[in-house]
């Protein structure tokens, strides 16, 4: 065949095409896969890597077909060998469908409301597709040499499904389906690239005239009869190896490797609220980044916030955690931030300590309360906070970078910590993002009542934090005053959502307004902050959400086309983001 | 050559049971082939090979519990017996136009219809060998397994009746298009259906209206709470398998009254059955299982075997020998003066959906009241499954957890992590419970590389879903290296040292040095 | 009795008129239906088999009208038709497939045994259980026409059987149709002019749509009578002229005067008959 022919051949051979099957194939592939995602919002990744894979097999269906020729007695002569027109059908089916799969896994990414979608892992179901799609052809050319009418795609569909069964049921160990969180993930698209080589010498050879020679009975039956027993056998083995893989001794296989979390309990004066053991948690990673989490878990101020249950009696409080077990452990919930798998989450390779307060205290006090004569609560949150400091310093020495994030309850004293840090890490940056705090007001009443009195915090920070300031003037917007003019290399930054009602629930009796706008409040509260001289970065987001580190909002929360977590990057990387504010705030 | 017989014009057919003899002769012909294409050879090989290579590979089919095998089998065949019938009778359907015999075979006589009808009872015989094969094993499992329960004769029968309607399906899209890929299409869709539709409908009753049903519930239960409607729904596909048929029918032209008999007919079992199968279990059974979940202990029978005993449900107590096996090798490596503890174990199921208004704590506490009740505090929880390696691992060690701390294990409601056991104590746990049998210790480093994900160590549960006992991750270093010892010398040094290991001031430190493995890098405190 | 009696059929196939006011009528015996490509033979073979119905005109076949269902039925009883391209099922048996139409054919007593006999009839005892795609050409036209002679027809009607077949096949062939003919109505449909010289009784030719001659095959050759001779060169004034196998040449049209005539053959008449027209207007 030479290239003078080649066009030609393209056109008539995409005359001759049955397309149909493909239409079929790719009409339905994509309708498997998206109609789901818009019905319902509960597919997990392992549902949407299934339908992914139906969805390519229906497209090798149609693809099936692509070799049908009727007019293949009419053809077996010409100078065009076979393998060149069967290369000629492929070339023009090719493209169409890579477009296909593109756009239906772009929309698969994109619609919906899916977290797992966004995960769903690409390349790999890609490199599936090509396999199925390329077996589905090797199997077309191989009932090509056998049919003399042409019709090859009724063997060859029916085949392309018991390949797929046989692949669904195939031993672990040799398993090409699997899920994405299987750790055997990345072996078994090694086992699908082998087999996709297979199928592509398949097609090609299959493709091949040549003469008929005829092969003696005897010969064939013998072949097949070795290839039975080699199937047989190898299948046994492979179930074999399995089931020992199983129950062999463990002989050290145990794998008593570094846990994900450390569990550490400083014991000395740290207690939690009811007088109970306070631990916190660490993640060993780059020693030279770390995160200081500051979890929430709650404020209380009085006998009813502060009540514990009794143990007889299940349930907890829900104002706030107050003891060791009530509170959210780091390894709970493996997504948003702490999923520290993701590729894109800017501290996947910090180190972490992780503190719940248990104590609701805001980690500031260092006070035993009596609220009533039969309710004392142990406000230690400072001593706790402090022994964490410790611990940061002693184990963190090297530390070049210091992040200090507070969440919720936990944002409140994230400001004074990042001044401790810096006072226990000299030469480290230290960088401060406190979420969803921004709201508290800065009330005299407040300040006196809760700060001082109940939770006696006033009294327990360091000198520097309270500089100036009086029990009634000493509010939580001036903390991040006072962090900045005690150490002035401190980079600090605050998120909120615009109106969220859970972030500051407890203290809107002292705002200001009535009802208070909380967006009115956060922004005026930024604006004292800024008059005092203070650098405050800050991100706010439109909307009533709560939450922000625990779901993948985290990635995809865009404000003005700005991503939350590239704003990050860039704060901890030493540039300074300008300020993020939502123009239309109540979506 | 015979002579032409010159007959009159309308003069009477062949007799009147011709077309209906000539239709059967039609599908025994269709039959035979559909059987022994190789399409539903492979199909038929590979369910049978898939049903044999589970014993290999599926631990739990050792312990199989028959009241949900029934389901998965039948859903098995569904997909492989039901995809062949589709499949080949759809070409069956097709063969005509493929090979261009419609010019005769449109001036032949038998009708069309009829034709079509006896495309429609091709797929008998395959369903027959369908329910040949899923009777077999369940009675291999039943006579070669200690099997729990039994299977509900209308669920095994859902199988052959999804092969019918698959089939049904296939010649009804034979008769709509002439594409062969529509039929293989067919089956992806059903594929696809599998996956999203109990997402989509949260598992709810809907999912009765699809062939495959509601899926059994988490963990398996009494037969008696079961309550799947097995029956309607059996009724429900073999009236939608009509309602294709009639379709199909139609379509090829037939009409008349006994075509409109056979709809409706089939009309009527498709609403009968799938209006029944959608109505909620009866409260009688609803009340039945919130009894069972919190009150096991009235629901069960007991037996004592070596001082140990055993609470089970009674379609379970075959497996009761199985528990006493393990249980039996921790004992016996705890010295006879320490076996004062009075063990018991008892089955517990925990389903959430079964009563929402109870909250895990509230259940646990429950447990606790009614093994009070029933003279067994302290009782060991086990669940319904067995025969995978987590679960003999988590029974070996909360029984030694028992052995070695004389305690139960029950922490109080505050501690999520159940029990903490440290030092010797936490060595002894872990060894005792990775000797107890290969499959408890192929369990313990499961549950251990699950831990590793979160605070290391390793925590022991009862009935698979509370964490009972915790050892953190310096004594299971210990007790692993203990593991990969030979198990006399280190077997002789418990019996030795037991007072030592078990006292509390023992360090895992110390524990590792009395059993000659090299001590762990750090240290827990306690 | 009259087989089949057609009175004026008319057929349309969009703005093609495939027949136009077709009258003949059939009796025992071979008939050969004539004609060029796209004459309209398979059509009217289609409606005398009653597959598809004429737009006009009257039929009567085996005394039915096959205009209504029950009238077709009553046809396709006793009918047997081997259509042109017959399709088969390549990997059914030989056996296997006559068996098929013979359940299609509401044979039910003694269905093997009629099998048998059928293929027996055409020759094919031995290719009994090989299966199709491994039979010849022409073995796999036996099959068809077995599968034509169940149930013993009274009317078979064969739509260009000897097509691709090589002469050795072909003179079996008309000696099985030979024998079929003896007591039966078959119709055969050909452009073979052997064919009809050597097997047919009566011949029928179809151009166009319409009949130009129907009658004895001699009758048709008659009609060249006088209009055919031989020359040693190509003769001018001949509306057709070949070279034959002695070297003369063989020409039809107005003979000039002492021209050497030879009696005309069934082709010589068919081929005035169908081209009379321009035959004359090439001559002039």
């Amino acid at each position: 065949m030479n290239t003078r022919t080649l066009y030609p051949l393209m056109r008539s051979t995409a005359h001759a095409i049955t397309w149909r099957p493909m239409v079929l194939g790719a009409a339905l592939g994509s309708a498997v896969l998206l109609v789901p995602e818009v019905l319902t919002e509960r597919l997990t990744a392992t549902h949407l890597t299934t339908l992914a894979r139906i969805a390519a097999i229906c497209v090798a269906l149609g693809a099936a077909f692509l070799l049908d020729d009727p007019a293949t007695r009419s053809t077996p002569t010409v100078p065009t060998p076979r393998v060149a027109r069967n290369l000629v059908r492929v070339t023009l089916a090719v493209p169409a469908v890579a477009l296909w799969w593109t756009l239906t896994l772009g929309l698969a990414k994109t619609t919906g409301h899916h977290a797992a979608a966004a995960h769903l892992p690409v390349a790999a179901l890609t490199l599936e597709a090509a396999t199925l799609l390329t077996a589905a052809l090797a199997l077309a050319a191989i009932a090509q040499r056998r049919t003399a009418d042409g019709n090859t795609g009724v063997i060859a569909a029916p085949a392309v499904l018991l390949l797929a069964a046989v692949a669904w049921f195939l031993p672990h160990s040799a398993a090409l389906i699997l899920t994405p969180t299987d750790p055997d993930w990345t072996a078994s698209h090694d086992r699908w690239t082998a087999v996709l080589a297979i199928a592509l010498v398949s097609f090609l050879w299959a493709g091949h005239e040549r003469e008929r020679r005829p092969v003696p009975r005897g010969w064939r039956l013998t072949v097949i009869a070795v290839l039975i027993l080699l199937v047989g056998g190898g299948t046994v083995f492979a179930f074999r190896s399995d089931s020992e893989q199983r129950t062999a001794p463990p002989s050290g296989g145990i794998d008593t490797g570094t846990p994900a979390w450390r569990q550490i309990v400083p014991g000395g004066a740290c207690q939690c609220a009811n007088g109970s053991r306070f631990s916190f948690w660490e993640r060993q990673a780059d020693p030279t980044r770390v995160v200081l989490f500051l979890n929430g878990g709650g404020v209380c101020w009085d006998a009813t916030m502060c009540a514990f249950t009794s143990t007889g009696q299940p349930g907890e409080n829900d104002f706030y955690d107050w003891n060791d077990e009530g509170g959210e452990r780091p390894y709970d919930q493996k997504s948003g931030f702490f999923d520290l798998t993701r590729a894109d989450n800017p501290f996947a390779g910090y180190s972490i300590i992780y503190l719940s307060s248990c104590t609701g205290d805001a980690h500031l006090g260092n006070v035993a309360q009596k609220y009533s004569p039969t309710l004392t609560v142990q406000h230690r949150g400072y001593v706790n906070g402090t022994a964490a400091l410790d611990y940061l310093a002693t184990h963190y020495p090297n530390a070049a970078q210091v992040v200090v994030i507070g969440k919720t309850a936990g944002s409140i004293a994230a400001p004074l910590y990042g001044g401790l840090v810096a006072d226990r890490l000299p030469h480290a940056k230290v960088t401060v993002f406190g979420a969803q705090s921004g709201a508290w007001p800065d009330n005299p009443d407040f300040n006196a009542k809760v700060l001082a009195k109940a939770w006696g915090a006033y009294d327990a920070v360091p000198a520097w934090a309270v500089d100036g300031l009086t029990v009634r003037n000493w509010g939580i917007p001036r903390f991040w005053v006072q962090a900045v003019h005690h150490a002035p290399e401190l980079v600090l930054s605050r998120f909120d959502h615009a109106f969220d009602p859970a972030a500051a629930v407890e203290v809107t009796t002292w705002m200001p307004g009535n009802p208070p706008n909380l967006l009115t409040v956060i922004d005026a509260n930024e604006t004292a902050i800024e008059t005092a001289g203070v650098t405050l970065h800050s991100y706010t987001a439109p909307g009533k959400g709560h939450g922000l580190f625990e779901f993948d909002r985290f990635y995809d929360l865009k404000v003005n086309d700005v991503r939350l977590i590239d704003w990050l990057k860039q704060l901890v990387t030493g540039k300074s983001p300008s300020d993020v504010h939502c123009d239309t705030c109540n979506q | 050559m015979t002579a032409v017989v010159a007959e009159a014009p309308g003069s009477p057919a062949a007799d009147a049971s011709a077309p209906r003899r000539a239709v059967l002769a039609l599908a025994r012909v269709e039959m035979v082939r559909m059987l022994r294409h190789p399409v539903t050879v492979a199909a038929t090989l590979l369910l049978a090979g898939l049903w044999v290579s589970d014993w290999f590979t599926t631990k739990t089919t050792r312990y199989p519990v028959l009241q949900e095998l029934d389901h998965d089998s039948a859903m098995g065949m569904m997909i492989l017996l039901g995809g062949a019938a589709l499949i080949v009778g759809n070409l069956a359907v097709l063969r005509a136009h493929r090979d261009g015999t419609t010019g005769l075979s449109r001036v032949l006589i038998l009708p069309d219809h009829a034709r079509t009808l006896a495309h429609l009872l091709a797929p008998l015989p395959l369903a027959v060998v369908g329910a040949v094969l899923i009777l077999a094993r369940m009675a291999v499992l039943a006579i070669c397994a200690p099997a729990a329960g039994h299977p509900n004769p209308y669920e095994l029968a859902v199988g052959p009746a999804t092969v019918l309607l698959l089939g049904a399906l296939g010649v009804l899209l034979g008769r709509l298009t002439r594409s062969a890929v529509v039929a293989p299409l067919a089956l992806l869709v059903l594929l696809a259906g599998l996956v999203f539709l109990e997402p989509l409908t949260n598992g709810g009753k809907a999912l009765w209206l699809a062939p495959q049903g509601q899926p059994t519930p988490m963990m398996p239960i009494p037969v008696s709470l079961l309550a799947r409607p097995a029956a309607a729904h059996l009724g429900y596909l073999l009236g939608l398998a009509g309602l294709l048929a009639t379709a199909a029918v139609l379509r090829a032209g037939a009409r008349g009254v006994r075509v409109a008999g056979a709809g409706a007919v089939a009309l009527a079992c498709t609403v009968a059955g799938g209006t029944a199968q959608l109505s909620p279990p009866s409260p009688a059974v609803t009340a039945a299982r919130i009894a069972v979940m919190n009150q096991p202990s009235q629901h069960e029978t007991c037996q004592e075997l070596g001082h140990v005993t055993y609470c089970a449900f009674a379609e379970f107590s075959r497996w009761i020998p199985a528990w006493n096996t393990v249980v039996q090798a921790v004992v016996a490596r705890v010295p006879a003066t320490a076996r004062s503890t009075q063990l018991t174990v008892r089955q517990r199921i925990a389903i959430p959906a079964f009563d929402r208004g109870t909250g895990p704590e509230q259940l646990l506490a429950a447990w606790r009241a009614d093994d009070a009740a029933a003279g067994t505090p302290g009782a060991i929880g086990i669940d319904t499954s067995w025969g995978d390696s987590p679960a003999a691992a988590n029974l070996a060690g909360q029984v030694a957890y028992r052995l070695v701390t004389g305690q139960t294990g029950e922490a109080p409601i505050e501690q999520r992590d159940g029990a903490t056991a440290c030092g010797g104590a936490g060595v002894l746990v872990v060894w005792l419970a990775g000797q107890a049998s290969t499959h408890a210790g192929t369990g313990l480093g499961l549950l251990a590389e699950d831990a590793r994900d979160e605070r290391g160590g390793v925590s022991f549960y009862e009935t698979q879903r509370f964490p009972t006992v915790y050892v953190p991750t310096p004594e299971l270093t210990v007790a692993t290296q203990a593991l990969a010892r030979p198990r006399a010398d280190i077997a002789a040094r418990v019996q030795q040292s037991w007072a030592t290991l078990t006292a509390p001031g023992t360090t895992a430190a110390q524990a590792a040095q009395i059993l000659g493995v090299p001590a762990p890098a750090t240290s827990t405190a306690c | 009795m009259t087989t089949v009696q057609a009175e004026g059929l008319s057929l349309r196939f969009g703005r093609t008129t495939a027949l136009k006011d077709v009258s003949f009528a059939l009796d025992d015996g071979v008939t050969g239906l004539l004609g060029p490509n796209g004459a309209g033979k398979t059509t009217l073979l289609r409606i005398l088999a009653t597959a598809i119905p004429a737009d006009a005109g009257q039929l009567r076949i085996l005394g039915a009208d096959p205009r209504g269902a029950a009238g077709r039925l009553a046809v396709r009883r006793r009918l047997g038709y081997l259509p042109q391209n017959p399709g088969f099922h390549p990997h059914f048996t030989a056996f296997e497939f006559v068996d098929y139409i013979a359940i299609l054919k509401e044979i039910v007593a003694g269905r093997h045994d009629e099998v048998r006999r059928v293929l027996h009839a055409v020759g094919l005892d031995d290719q009994r259980g090989k299966k199709i795609k491994a039979l010849s050409g022409g073995m796999r036209q036996r099959v068809g026409l077995a599968a034509a002679l169940l149930d013993d027809p009274a009317l078979v009607i064969l739509d260009e059987p000897t097509v691709g077949l090589d002469p050795e096949q072909r003179l079996r062939f008309r000696e099985l149709i030979a024998h079929i003919g003896e007591g039966r109505t078959v119709l055969l449909s050909t452009h073979q002019t052997e064919d009809v010289a050597t097997v047919c009784q009566r011949v029928i030719v179809l151009n166009q749509g319409r009949i130009p001659f129907e009658g004895e095959p001699v009758a048709l050759a008659g009609v060249a009578r006088g209009r055919v001779w031989t020359s040693p060169a190509r003769a001018d004034g001949a509306l057709a002229a070949w070279r034959t196998g002695n070297g003369d040449y063989h020409n039809i049209g107005d003979p000039p005067p002492g021209a050497r005539l030879v009696d005309p053959s069934i082709e010589d008449g068919y081929l005035m008959v169908i081209d009379a027209a321009s035959l004359a207007g090439r001559a002039a």
